[in-house]
């Protein structure tokens, strides 16, 4: 495939690698909770619901082929449009230091890198990051021994659902609370601030107060998806019942032939399960505002045994350690696997740019019931900075207002591409190429800057069209179902202590159920040791924290 | 003048001791002699070691920095530690970490399955490098003998993740014996993802793994035997079983007693990857050992005060476990790791 498209969707590439990584380990309740907490007194979760969001100003410099909508549906594109200017001046002075992440392989250094320096140029000053890779126990690790050694850099990526426990606490003793800079009209200052949706800004409060901009991803959850090929055998990937799926399942499972109907990732798959049954989305607001958990639903316990069934017929590949899946799925050897949102089906296209995929669309368990589809985090946190005067808060701002340029502007393709004619040359179709320095260059920083600093995402596949159609199509067909998890956006003191210690326990059992090696009954105990843990009291504090305005579940 | 320094340093193989040293330093030798039975000045054990001294600074400083100094990290498992708080900030706790793990059913089954793996692997994996190295020391051809080391060898430099993917690739649902067995019309047998052949499944992966490398040991203290014993044995009409039980075997018990002692210590350290890759498998009720177990709850979980706890726990058992070892050692009238001071 041309690298084209390859750099164009490496944004969300990785986005939806950064989320499955961490949905594998955390799913439901602490995909969406995961993370941050309120302060030590228990209040400021309350708070965190009152404060003012920033006012939203849409970017209106070019107009989408598919128009987005607020309720989650992603603006589409089918080619590039000409760049607009979105930032007048430079936004920086001097230097200014920070620490990110990397899931690409890292770019050379500033030194070495014209790419990195005529960025510089552009930005005025000196972007001077410090680059986590990808690897070994990844961000959290390196992100607790510079907060432990005490010489932070400027700004620093906070992602709250990669395990960076006590956010309350933490933002409160060494960042800088910026709702003076961002609440209301403020930050019509920043207009790409500005551009943000509100559901974004949510996850970029805590005890009440903003502590920077958001970094958003697709606001879309995970979904079932597959080779169209594989499944033309059985009928496509559809289903009416759960009955029917189970058939097809097994019909795709022929392990003589070395094939099997679906990746061995059992939570994940059972999510998909617990969406046919009409689960909620980590928690379910009841009628007099109380918060009941998606595992303590019987939709759980039946997604249980209908999994295990699945187990049981041999339907799962049975490594679970396989890391391929992705390349299993485009020469049929695998047939289902979970990925997050529909837009990430461009990946197979990255592996082969003829593998036809397709997802499935969540159907009434028994063919009666309202399934459910349940919508992601909406973002990968977000990037506070080290208390500092007002100079440099206005500086780092103008920096980040820099970096969240939409899609579409002459910041965005100078932050993704670089400079044409040296970085990036233009097919064509006017679609922007990486030249050969280009490909060494940006990739490792463009992914780098991205998870720091984001504008709200796009369908783009420049040499598929095609595929962007039917990823807009999708996800106007996943909204009919969807659900946002109502704790978004608040803080559990509880969760983020003890939040993934606690999930583990219900993860460890729930894949014991499934490969068979316990029974459904024996859900029973994980469940009372889930909210003997924390888990009542991660209730607790989630309702008292919950917004007025968050619908009671199936209403 | 001639220096000492310079003059030993001519000289190296010249052992040290007060008696070779030239008369030309008298104060310092005097001194010396007149202490006679006593211990000599430190002067003067200083002048007289003090290259050996010397050498031993960067090997000092790398124990301090690495393995020492972090040891007073271990503070964290009376607090409840919080990162970005430092340990001069985090709150003290006490002992709560301790009793905390005292009521989580999940460190218990950590510990036993620790012990159970560690017994399999005292049972079956310690006496391989034995056998292995005899096999090796009997080989005449030194051609075979290296290609036979060096295939042994070899699987100790792979890291785990490749040799549980290579026992995946083989002994997976979809490996090769279990496709071969379905294509002959037998059912498909759960190596990998049997929890109750698991701690088996394991001690052959370690085998597969490392048995090569702690041959190496065995092979070295072989080497020391004085061969003329095995000739006058010989001589005597000893065949060669007859060698091996009365020359081989007593040459090799003192390394084979200090192997075991250190293993006895570290018999809570059954390994790391090689569990933790294989956690969702076979599920954490035969896989979690207190090594995950301290990581999923330290690293993962924000539980570092507790897994440090754990650690703590382990690290006291094994000193202990030394100890006692080491004891039955000097009982049985072996030197052991460290002997008590001689006269």
């Amino acid at each position: 495939m041309n690298r084209t498209s390859q750099a164009g969707v490496s944004r969300r590439n990785f986005l939806g690698l950064a989320g499955l990584s961490v949905t594998a380990v955390a799913m439901g309740a602490s995909l969406a909770g995961c993370g941050s907490s309120g302060s030590g007194s228990g209040g400021g979760a309350a708070a965190s619901a009152d404060v003012k969001l920033p006012t939203y100003k849409e970017f209106t410099g070019i107009t989408a082929e598919f128009a987005g909508n607020a309720k989650g549906l992603q603006a589409g594109f089918l080619k590039m449009p000409s760049p607009v200017q979105t930032v007048k001046a430079p936004p920086l002075k001097g230097t200014v230091t920070g620490l990110t992440e990397t899931f690409e392989t890292m770019s050379p250094a500033m030194a070495d890198n014209p790419f990195w320096q005529r960025l510089n140029a552009k930005l005025g000053g000196t972007l001077d990051l410090q680059i986590a890779e990808d690897v070994g126990d990844g961000y959290p690790a390196k992100f607790a021994t510079i907060l432990a050694s005490d010489t932070l850099p400027d700004m620093m990526w906070v992602p709250p659902n990669q395990g960076i426990p006590n956010i309350g606490p933490m933002l409160e003793a060494k960042f800088q609370d910026l709702t003076k800079y961002l609440s209301g009209d403020a930050v019509l200052e920043y207009p790409n601030l500005a551009a943000l949706k509100p559901d974004s800004w949510k996850t970029a409060v805590v005890n009440g107060k903003i502590w920077g901009a958001p970094i958003p991803s697709t606001p879309f959850g995970q979904v079932m998806a597959g080779n169209k090929s594989t499944w033309a055998q059985v009928g496509g990937l559809t289903a009416s019942t759960a009955d029917e799926f189970f058939q097809k399942a097994k019909e795709l499972t022929r392990p003589n032939e070395g094939k099997y109907a679906l990746e061995p990732a059992y939570i994940n798959m059972l999510h998909m399960i617990t969406e046919w049954l009409g689960a909620p989305n980590g928690w379910a607001v009841n009628k007099d505002r109380t918060l009941t958990n998606r595992y303590e639903t019987p939709q759980y316990e039946a997604g249980l045994e209908y999994a295990a069934k699945l187990f049981a017929a041999g339907c799962f590949y049975p490594d679970a350690n396989a890391t391929d899946i992705s390349n299993r799925i485009v020469n049929g050897s695998v047939a289902a696997q979970v990925i997050v949102g529909p837009h990430n089906i461009a990946r197979y296209r990255n592996l082969d740019k003829n593998a036809q995929t397709e997802i499935l669309i969540p159907f009434g368990f028994d063919g009666k019931t309202k399934p459910t589809y349940d919508m992601g985090y909406g973002t990968v946190g977000f990037t506070p900075f080290k208390k500092t005067d007002e100079g440099k808060i206005r500086e780092l701002l103008a920096l980040i207002n820099y970096l969240s340029a939409p899609f579409g502007s002459v910041e965005y393709l100078q932050k993704n591409y670089g400079e044409l004619g040296k970085d990036f040359t233009l097919d064509p179709n006017g679609n922007p190429v990486m030249t050969e320095s280009g490909q060494t260059d940006i990739p490792g920083l463009a992914s780098a800057l991205n998870i720091m600093s984001s504008p709200e995402n796009v369908i783009f596949n420049p040499a598929f069209p095609d595929d962007t159609k039917y990823i807009y199509q999708q996800e106007q067909k996943l909204l009919e179902f969807a659900w946002r998890n109502p704790t978004n956006g608040t803080y559990s003191d509880t969760n983020s202590k003890v939040g993934s210690k606690i999930t583990k326990i219900i993860t460890d059992k729930t894949i014991d159920i499934i490969t068979g090696r316990a029974k459904v009954s024996d859900f029973k105990d994980a469940l009372k040791r889930w909210k003997d843990g924390g888990g009542d009291k991660i209730r607790e504090e989630y309702q008292k924290a919950l917004p007025s305005d968050v619908p009671v579940f199936g209403a | 003048m001639i220096s000492t320094t310079s003059e030993e340093r001519q000289a190296p193989s010249r052992p040290y001791c007060v008696a070779s040293r030239p008369p030309g330093k008298p104060l310092g030798a005097r001194k010396a002699r007149k202490s006679a039975a006593g211990r000599q000045s430190l002067r003067v054990r200083w002048k007289r070691d003090r290259q050996m001294l010397l050498m031993m600074v960067p090997g000092l400083v790398f124990l301090l920095l690495f393995f020492y100094i972090p040891i007073l990290g271990n503070v964290i498992a009376f607090q409840d530690y919080q990162p970005f708080l430092g340990i001069l900030n985090s709150d003290w706790v006490g002992l709560q970490n301790f009793v905390d793990l005292y009521f989580d059913p999940d460190f218990w089954v950590a510990l036993r399955n620790t012990l159970v793996l560690a017994l399999w692997q005292l049972v079956l994996f310690f006496p391989v490098p034995l056998g292995l190295a005899l096999i090796v020391d009997s080989l005449m051809s030194t051609k075979i003998r290296r290609w036979f080391q060096s295939i042994v060898y070899l699987p100790h430099f792979l890291s785990w993740v490749l040799v549980i993917a290579l026992f995946q690739q083989v002994l997976g649902g979809a490996g090769l014996v279990n496709n071969e067995l379905r294509q002959l019309g037998l059912g498909a047998i759960p190596f990998m993802t049997n929890p109750d052949t698991f701690p088996l499944l394991a001690t052959v992966q370690l085998v597969w793994k490392d048995a090569g490398w702690a041959m190496i040991i065995f092979l070295a203290s072989l080497a020391s035997i004085d061969g003329s014993l095995y000739e006058a044995a010989a001589t005597d009409g000893a065949g060669r079983w007859r060698r091996m039980w009365h020359i081989t075997l007593p040459g090799l018990r003192s390394i084979i007693v200090l192997l075991l002692i250190l293993r006895i210590g570290d018999i809570l350290s059954v390994g790391f990857e090689q569990f933790l890759l294989q956690h969702d498998a076979v599920g954490p009720g035969a896989s979690e050992v207190l090594d995950t177990f301290t990581y999923f709850a330290g690293v993962v979980g924000g539980g570092w005060s507790m897994g440090a706890a754990a650690g703590l726990a382990k690290g006291v058992v094994g000193a202990i476990l030394i100890f006692a070892a080491n004891k039955v050692a000097h009982r049985m009238g072996e030197p052991g790791i460290f002997s008590k001071k001689v006269g």
